[in-house]
């Protein structure tokens, strides 16, 4: 069991395998710095439980099936009916279960991604950047500005100046 | 970064926090969309107005190509298309690197092929300077397209895929280059691509560390490729029937002979046109020491189950083997009943055997013959258990 600290102070208790789902955590235990503790001062307890959940379940996805191939491996001793499995596809259930997780306001989407990229945790970063870039995609300059709250410090010219320098861009 | 800050201000609900991503993380972002939307991006805002001429990773689509327009106005499409990629690699800041490179061309006609690749051409050359990593051309058009020669000496690069899917029996071919030198190449994906073996013997001495290759639907010459690599640990190789118009059935092409080093070998064809090929192909094929995970596709359980068998008398070590059942198309599989209970099935050899994942479309009669034909045959493994995966629904994915 590792312990990561939010930056609120918040504990959670994990087993070694999720904890080692982030980047940084896998070198710190691979360098053998010997860690129970890791604060992690960048990220508050709300979103590192999210975080969390994510590295849990895809944990647990990779260990059910080797655990399910050690089940059957004990039972199938040697007699004429092999035992058999009907498992569906897990894949896909997995990339469902992504989909579902992912569907969080922009508030959120934006300390995830935060958090992803700190933690260094690809699958989770290509995730949630994925998810940001679905929401820019197909929209006008003036609707992604408006869902982002970007504020527009160009002023009209040299907005104009822009697209007009740049047809090859804008056609 | 301050928490608190961000807390505060988060509840006032206008705070621009996306733009206060760090760069590395909006070029993620970024590199999710087309190349032209990317771009455009460049007018959000200050923080936003250079972004793209750092940017890693290109995604180029030519997918708007519509096939509505006349010949004329097709190639000013596509000339426009190419003008921008042309130019955004123009204007791009001159010492960053350009990581993956992707094209991915559709459904135009008109010379296309022959116009792409003449812009292709000076993109991969600019491309090389620039330590590129990733190149990915996918193309679905209609007449064949020759894939340029420099591709094969980009030395930075570590995947390459090149896919061509038209809607006919063309197939892409590579203008083959002087030398090949790939010294990081890792993956090598072709799909429906004609390989010689001038070709693959450049392809066996210009990359030392290839591990994964694909020949997916590729006409394979007469002659055979060797693939005699000793760092090949994935290897894919289809056979369909395109490519067996071309294969010398009566003498074997020793595809598999010279993949004796791999760890994961997929097999993919239509072997009911091939069995002949395919027998001989096993009977010469040397041990496969270090293959731990096969997989075979499109081969009938039942009537081609011995064939499997003297596969497998060649993988010692197999941990794992996956079969796709899709059933016979010949109709003397559908009543195996009778054939069945008199044949004798051969038992697998492999004593390190711990899966066989049988993957099914439909739950038919010949499906349980496949399954009972397994049972019999993994009898005396004790450590073999058989997985059964429905595979209807999920065909789409990927």
């Amino acid at each position: 069991m590792i312990t990561l600290t939010s930056s609120d102070g918040v504990q959670f208790d994990v087993r070694e395998a999720v904890a080692k789902e982030s980047q940084i955590i896998r070198d710190m235990i691979q360098d053998d710095c010997v860690i129970t503790n890791i604060p992690l001062a960048n990220v508050n307890h709300k979103i590192l439980s999210i975080v969390l959940e994510y590295c849990q379940m895809h944990v647990d996805k990779t260990e059910m099936e080797v655990n399910a191939s050690k089940h059957q491996t004990t039972t199938g001793e040697g007699s004429s009916s092999v035992p058999v499995a009907l498992k569906v596809s897990s894949n896909k259930n997995l990339n469902d279960w992504d989909k579902e997780f992912i569907n969080v306001d922009l508030d959120t989407l934006y300390d995830l991604i935060l958090a992803a990229n700190y933690l260094n945790i690809s699958g989770l970063l290509n995730l949630t950047t994925q998810a940001a870039a679905d929401i820019i995609k197909g929209k006008t300059t003036e609707e992604i500005r408006a869902t982002f709250n970007i504020k527009n410090d160009f002023t009209p010219e040299e907005e104009a100046a822009i697209r007009k320098e740049n047809p090859w861009a804008f056609e | 970064m301050a928490r608190s800050e961000s807390k505060s201000s988060r509840s006032l609900g206008n705070r621009d926090m996306v733009s206060s991503l760090p760069d590395s993380v909006l070029h993620h972002i970024m590199s999710f969309m087309p190349a032209r939307q990317a771009v455009q991006l460049c007018v959000l805002s200050k923080r936003w107005k250079t972004l793209w001429t750092t940017l890693p990773v290109l995604n180029c689509c030519f997918n708007e190509l519509w096939i509505n327009l006349n010949r004329l106005e097709h190639s000013a499409r596509v000339k426009s298309l190419a003008e921008f990629v042309s130019t955004v690699l123009l204007l791009r800041e001159a010492t960053s690197n350009l990581h993956t490179l992707m094209l991915d061309c559709a459904c135009g006609d008109f010379g296309l092929g022959d116009m792409l690749c003449t812009f292709i051409r000076p993109w991969i050359r600019y491309a090389i300077k620039r330590n590129l990593r990733v190149l990915t051309i996918n193309t679905k058009i209609y007449e064949p397209i020759i894939f340029p020669s420099e591709i094969f000496t980009c030395p930075s690069l570590e995947h390459v895929t090149l896919s061509f899917t038209g809607p006919n029996d063309a197939t892409g071919s590579i203008d083959s280059p002087e030398i090949i030198n790939l010294p990081f190449l890792e993956r090598l994906h072709f799909k429906r691509v004609e390989l010689n073996q001038d070709f693959m013997s450049k392809l066996l001495h210009g990359c030392p560390v290839l591990e994964d290759l694909h020949v997916e639907d590729g006409p394979v010459e007469a002659k055979g490729i060797n693939l005699n690599m000793p760092s090949l640990s994935e290897a894919y190789i289809e056979f369909v029937v395109c490519s067996c118009k071309k294969l010398d059935v009566t003498k074997s092409n020793n595809i598999l002979h010279n993949l004796f080093n791999v760890h994961r070998l997929e097999l993919k064809g239509n072997f009911f046109f091939s069995q002949d090929y395919l027998e001989a192909e096993i009977s010469n094929c040397r041990t496969f020491l270090k293959l731990i995970c096969l997989s075979v596709n499109h081969l009938c359980l039942i009537c081609h189950f011995d064939l499997l068998s003297s596969l497998l008398e060649h993988c010692p070590n197999l941990k794992k083997l996956s079969l796709v059942h899709l059933g016979c198309p010949f109709s003397f599989c559908q009543e195996p009943c009778k054939s069945f209970e008199q044949k004798k099935v051969a038992r697998f050899k492999c004593e390190k055997l711990e899966t066989v994942e049988l993957k099914f479309l439909v739950e038919d009669r010949t499906f349980y013959w496949a399954v009972k034909c397994l049972q019999e045959a993994v009898i005396g493994l004790r450590n073999c258990r058989i997985i059964m995966t429905s595979d209807a629904g999920s065909s789409d994915e990927e």
